[in-house]
């Protein structure tokens, strides 16, 4: 039961994410509730738990970001989800909201560097720009609470 | 770290990971791979799309009701020009196939427009592309010119699929438009801005150009066909360390609320 339920709630984030969140873009930035749904799984569950959501959430980042070029979300959210949960466990335990942003801050920056770099390196014409990559990261710190609550609240 | 790093759950990453970008080397898999899906989900994501449309909408509305008077006084003298600018063109057209027939020139040259929806859009804002429902099957070819319903300039085409095409938008840094500007007839190339906006570059120091003054496709670049509306100048830089003027445009499309398109055959 629970797994129909886990489906059908990454169906629901899945089509939020591609119908509606491309038309609140600010300078072409606009928050990926995938990345933030899977960190805060990094925060509060087992690793070993969250395993199809990296997998198939990525692979459905990648296919939708129509770039021709599978697997980079896949690994870019892996690696953003061992900084989570290495933070969350290590250096900021206690689940303040100061901490909890720290974490998702981090984690969110890495994200978006590991994203550019495996798209610089596949080739695939990848467009940095700072303004677009700085709104990126606080637009979705913006998000990161209340997603994080929701998700706590599901589990 | 250490369960994070949990042997099972690493290998498990690793393996799919690795699969998955060896399935890029297979050619045409991630096409069909993506034309799968998009045909599967598509349906679903037009109807979120629409509803997320009517509530963003919604919105809108109720934050703009203070401008809807003054919006509407304006409207309603723009209505009274445009309709006095359409019986001037009515008249030209009138004119226009007059002379057409005396001089024999058939009308089997003008565009022929299908229209797509879009069924997608690039989701983690990499760069901007859309995704329209017409493909191969339906005769889109790459590099045709995709206008909106208002005919202003939307983008090219530039991947195609059996039942699906990508778009390139002319925000896509990317992109590069030949342009002319509807008066003063100063010719340049229209590109990316930073902010996310559009300018047009190589425009002479000498040349005058004025605020709201509409830029159209020149043709130039034998991509986009001439005459199609790209956007009207919201700034004009003239900074004297600069070589050229830099000239803002306002896009003609509000990309954001884009739902259809219509791709020049």
């Amino acid at each position: 039961m629970k797994i129909i339920f886990t489906i059908i709630f990454i169906f629901i984030l899945l089509f939020f994410q591609v119908g509606i969140l491309p038309n609140l873009a600010i300078f072409n930035a606009f928050p990926n509730l995938i990345l933030l749904s899977i960190l805060s799984l990094c925060i509060l569950k087992e690793p070993r738990q969250i395993i199809g959501w990296i997998i198939f959430g990525g692979l459905f980042l990648d296919i939708y970001s129509l770039s021709d070029f599978l697997g980079i979300s896949i690994i870019s959210l892996f690696l953003a989800g061992s900084i989570a949960y290495f933070l969350s466990q290590n250096l900021f335990k206690k689940s303040t909201k100061s901490s909890l942003l720290t974490v998702f801050l981090i984690s969110i920056f890495f994200y978006n560097v590991f994203l550019a770099f495996l798209f610089k390196i596949a080739g695939t014409g990848f467009y940095f720009g700072f303004l677009n990559f700085i709104t990126n990261i606080f637009y979705n710190l913006a998000l990161s609470l209340p997603v994080f609550g929701l998700i706590k609240k599901l589990c | 770290m250490a369960k994070f790093l949990d042997r099972k759950y690493f290998s498990a990453i690793i393996i799919v990971a690795v699969v998955v970008l060896l399935l890029n080397i297979v050619p045409g898999f991630s096409k069909k791979l993506g034309n799968f899906v998009f045909k599967v989900f598509s349906p679903i994501r037009i109807f979120v799309a629409r509803i997320g449309d009517k509530t963003i909408g919604f919105f809108e509305i109720i934050i703009n009701i203070k401008n809807l008077n003054r919006e509407n006084i304006e409207l309603r003298q723009q209505n009274k020009e445009l309709e006095g600018g359409i019986v001037k063109l009515k008249e030209l057209e009138r004119e226009n196939e007059e002379l057409k027939q005396a001089l024999k020139i058939s009308s089997e040259n003008q565009n022929i427009l299908e229209k797509a929806l879009i069924v997608g859009k690039d989701v983690q804002g990499i760069q901007d592309w859309i995704l329209i429902n017409r493909g191969k099957k339906h005769g889109i070819e790459k590099d045709l010119a995709v206008v909106s319903k208002e005919m202003a300039l939307v983008g090219r085409v530039v991947e195609v699929m059996d039942s699906f095409s990508k778009v390139m938008l002319i925000t896509n840094k990317d992109c590069v438009v030949a342009a002319i500007a509807e008066k003063s007839r100063a010719q340049g190339l229209v590109k990316k801005e930073e902010k996310g906006g559009l300018f047009m570059d190589f425009i002479p120091r000498t040349e005058r150009l004025e605020t709201g003054e509409r830029i159209i496709t020149s043709g130039m670049d034998k991509i986009y066909p001439k005459a199609i509306l790209i956007g009207k100048i919201e700034k004009i830089d003239l900074s004297q360390n600069q070589l050229f003027q830099k000239i803002t445009i306002i896009p003609a499309v509000d990309f954001g609320k884009l739902e259809s398109v219509f791709i020049i055959k």
